[in-house]
């Protein structure tokens, strides 16, 4: 019987050449790690690839009475949906507030995880290092639904605290209407995602920090550098890479808020008719379209529209990326 | 090996333990089911029929799309009487928002039973929901339903999906001089009015003035907060306006309603409100239905937009605050109107998923009787109410504006599945009191066009998509009306309000609607 086997595997190693042999032969042996990559890989195939089918939707005069068959039955019409979206009236307004509130995000919520984690890593009291890092991170647990609500009765213009204290400090004479005017809401959109995420994305930075080799930073103090030289020549290049595949990630989900994200929950849960001006973007104007209107059709291709121009942005940041600093993502 | 080994004995280990657990908690549910079959079997031993009966009960599952729905089960003693009535229990989920409905429709999850005011038309397909007729003639050949009634909610296929609620013909309405319309009010508090001294309120100035004296001698105060889903309602019925969507009559067409001549009066009166500081901005971004109640419940204001004063005082007294509100009971207007056009309001669907068809339209055939009706409407007959023959109307012997005891009984609400419009107006009649006398004034203002009602958008055509996309822009630009700094740009606010309208191709849906209109005007 051994003999036999002993054959048959002689013959199949004749069959394939040396590096497939050796291919297989490490797959056969790391077979347990193989499984759980394929458990991931279906879960993406399953969620994420097999669902888009249904962007054939943007292309066609889908009604959902008309179920998932519908996807494949429907008439075509082409970019009739992408036409009608650009020439809506509000199109240009939807437009600028996605592109305003997303590049706002960008620029404010970026570097601050990133100077967050600096200011953390130079706290010498461990205490108190660990106490405020808590303090930070843990708004990030707390959903942006009790987060509106909490907003709404602080930032009301008839008894929120915002205005009380504002008002009792003499900084303004008549309440600031924070949630009814349109002129707050980017500010809103951008201070308070700030504060949810920064200490959250601080984490990644300060475990890039606590990698760095100790003797880099001796060496740079025997050399006289101070603790801002020490920042700039040590730190900020040692965590150069982390910084890198954080802002292509973020780039890329540039128009869903970046690193912050939340741009539909803010928009939907913040946004109102008074400020839909400034409030309304790509996302809840598809959410409305598609849901509430039952136009699937044409809150597909808004949304088509929508991931094309963020492949783009993925697509040239990580070029760019790799032109400028040889870091990229991939 | 070893460490494979150990892994796999470690993954059966706690395979063994799941399943335990599992069976653990069947054997548990098991026992429990034994020990009801035993006490139900002692009840046997008393009362044989009503264990026969309790066998027979179906239950279902009904989706009620109104998220402010106050019943959120079928509880209380109404719904265990039409439950005894039909032997159908219904299980019920209150919508979490306006787009679950969708949600549910486009994934086919839909339930036994959808009760509905919006999405009707995607309902009332033949894919999502039985058509009536057709269960009728195959379970209930005895349940007539008039021709006015199946006439106002056939479908252009020829089926009718559901019966709406709240449709009355003129007649009906005629014939029924107690029956007070579900009129928006509104409600102002007593004592500050007292101080006042009474001024008069005969018309839309006095109402102007009063709410300057308010602003003047107590500057704090928000003179007049609005409910969040009926902004300027009250105004509207005050300047003779369809509520907020359709179309209206002009020289015999169909058009949009915002082009009603009155329109820009009660948005510049709006404009005038806002402008000289008597409604907040911020009542435009209330997110809680609840939120106006708060402010004239801690006494913050002066006037209630939607108020119903009948429902607040008890609020008030509980809450042991020193003052009332009062109603306000006159139309404040000579243009005063409130349109009855139109085929009701709410619909129950028996959607395909329906486990029991015939169980389900047996129980609508009970709820659209009258008996059914005046069960789920007013409550027990005898024991909640009695009929006033001299007068025609349900004479109440609870609190029939109290929410708790309305919750607690069940009543009211699902009297809604099926009765008339005039059934629910004759609950509101109550002599002594002040939404009666509302009501009482309001009815001289009812307009009928029923063939104006009728004119509605169906599902997927180009006219909806026209519609929902005026409708959309009108939601945010009309508040640039309302904000206009000046009463010159409201009006330019109105204007390109209906010029944006025209663009987004109003024109060809009023030449639609016109066709519709004149249609359905040969079945009156």
């Amino acid at each position: 019987m051994e003999q036999l086997t002993e054959i048959n595997a002689l013959e199949e190693t004749k069959r394939l050449p040396a590096v497939k042999r050796s291919i297989w032969r490490e797959i056969v042996k790391q077979k347990y790690a193989h499984m759980f990559i394929l458990t991931g890989m279906l879960i993406v195939f399953v969620f994420h690839y097999l669902p888009m089918f249904g962007i054939l939707m943007a292309f066609e005069d889908y009604s959902i009475s008309s179920g998932i068959k519908g996807i494949f039955t429907s008439e075509w019409v082409g970019l009739k949906y992408f036409k009608e979206f650009v020439s809506a009236y509000n199109f240009n307004l939807i437009v600028t507030n996605t592109l305003a509130i997303s590049l706002l995000k960008l620029l404010f919520t970026f570097p601050m995880p990133i100077l967050l984690a600096i200011m953390f890593n130079e706290v010498r009291h461990q205490l108190f290092k660990r106490f405020a890092q808590t303090v930070s991170y843990f708004p990030h647990f707390i959903s942006w639904v009790v987060v509106s609500g909490l907003l709404v009765i602080f930032l009301s213009t008839n008894s929120g605290i915002v205005n009380d204290l504002l008002k009792g400090l003499g900084l303004t004479e008549k309440s600031l209407p924070f949630l009814s005017s349109p002129n707050y809401f980017w500010g809103l959109a951008v201070t308070t995602a700030m504060w949810k995420e920064a200490g959250w994305w601080a984490i990644i930075f300060l475990a890039a920090i606590s990698g760095l080799n100790p003797s880099l930073y001796d060496a740079a103090e025997m050399d006289g550098a101070g603790r801002l030289r020490r920042i700039w020549h040590i730190t900020l290049p040692g965590i150069r890479g982390t910084i890198v595949v954080v802002l292509i990630l973020a780039v890329g989900s540039l128009l869903g808020g970046g690193l912050v994200g939340s741009n539909f929950e803010q928009s939907y849960l913040l946004g109102n008719a008074m400020n839909s001006e400034r409030s309304e973007i790509l996302q809840t104007y598809a959410f409305k379209m598609g849901l509430a209107q039952g136009r699937y059709a044409y809150a597909t291709a808004i949304d088509l529209l929508q991931s094309i121009i963020a492949i783009i942005l993925v697509f040239g940041s990580n070029y760019l990326s790799k032109k400028i600093t040889k870091n990229s993502l991939f | 090996m070893i460490k494979v080994m150990k892994s796999t004995w470690l993954l059966a280990l706690a395979l063994m333990l799941l399943l335990t657990a599992c069976s653990a908690s069947n054997n548990g549910k098991q026992g429990g089911q034994a020990t009801n079959a035993a006490s139900s079997g002692t009840e046997n031993d008393v009362k044989p029929v009503d264990d026969s009966t309790e066998q027979e009960i179906v239950e279902l599952d009904l989706f009620v799309n109104m998220s402010w729905w106050p019943l959120k089960d079928w509880s209380g003693k109404i719904p265990e009487e039409i439950t005894k009535k039909t032997g159908v229990k219904l299980n019920i989920q209150v919508a979490a928002d306006d787009k679950q409905l969708p949600l549910l429709i486009a994934s086919g999850d839909l339930p036994d039973l959808v009760y509905t005011a919006t999405d009707l038309t995607r309902m009332a397909d033949p894919d999502v929901s039985y058509p009536l007729g057709e269960l009728i003639e195959k379970y209930v050949p005895d349940f007539k339903i008039s021709q006015e009634r199946i006439g106002v909610n056939t479908m252009p296929d020829g089926n009718f999906y559901t019966i709406r609620n709240a449709f009355s013909t003129e007649q009906e309405w005629i014939d029924n001089p107690k029956a007070l319309p579900g009129a928006n009010g509104m409600t102002l508090r007593q004592d500050i009015m007292e101080e006042l001294g009474n001024p008069e309120l005969n018309n839309l100035e006095d109402l102007i003035s009063i709410l300057a004296s308010v602003k003047a001698k107590y500057p704090d105060m928000v003179p007049l907060v609005w409910d969040k889903d009926q902004i300027g309602q009250n105004l509207r019925i005050n300047f003779g306006l369809k509520k907020s969507n359709g179309f209206v009559d002009i020289d015999g067409a169909a058009r949009y309603y915002l082009k009603d001549e009155n329109y820009l009066d009660y948005y510049l009166y709006m404009n005038r409100l806002y402008r000289e500081g008597y409604m907040l901005a911020e009542n435009f971004t209330f997110k809680d239905a609840q939120q106006d109640d708060q402010y004239v419940l801690n006494g913050q204001a002066f006037a209630h937009g939607a108020g119903n004063a009948d429902m607040t005082n008890p609020q008030l007294e509980e809450l042991g605050k020193p003052f009332k509100m009062m109603q306000v009971t006159k139309l404040l207007s000579g243009k005063a109107g409130i349109p009855m056009g139109g085929s009701g309001w709410a619909g129950m669907y028996i959607t395909k998923n329906n486990k029991n068809p015939e169980a389900a339209i047996k129980f609508l055939q009970y709820m659209y009787s009258e008996e059914g009706q005046k069960l789920g409407l007013y409550g027990i007959e005898g024991e909640d109410w009695e009929w006033n023959d001299a007068e025609k109307y349900p004479v109440m012997k609870y609190d029939f504006n109290n929410t708790d005891i309305q919750t607690q009984m069940g009543a009211v609400w699902w009297g809604l599945i099926g009765s008339s419009g005039v059934n629910e107006a004759l609950q509101r009649y109550n002599p002594d009191s002040q939404m009666t006398q509302w009501g009482l004034a309001a009815r001289e203002a009812l307009e009928f066009n029923p063939a104006l009602g009728l004119v509605s958008t169906e599902p997927d055509t180009e006219e909806q998509t026209i519609e929902a996309q005026i409708r959309n822009m009108v939601t945010t630009e009309e508040l640039k009306i309302y904000m206009a700094a000046s009463e010159e740009e409201a009006r330019a606010q109105y204007e390109a309000l209906l010029q944006k309208a025209e663009s987004l191709g109003l024109a060809k849906l009023e030449e639609w609607a016109t066709a519709k209109y004149k249609e359905y005007q040969k079945n009156f």
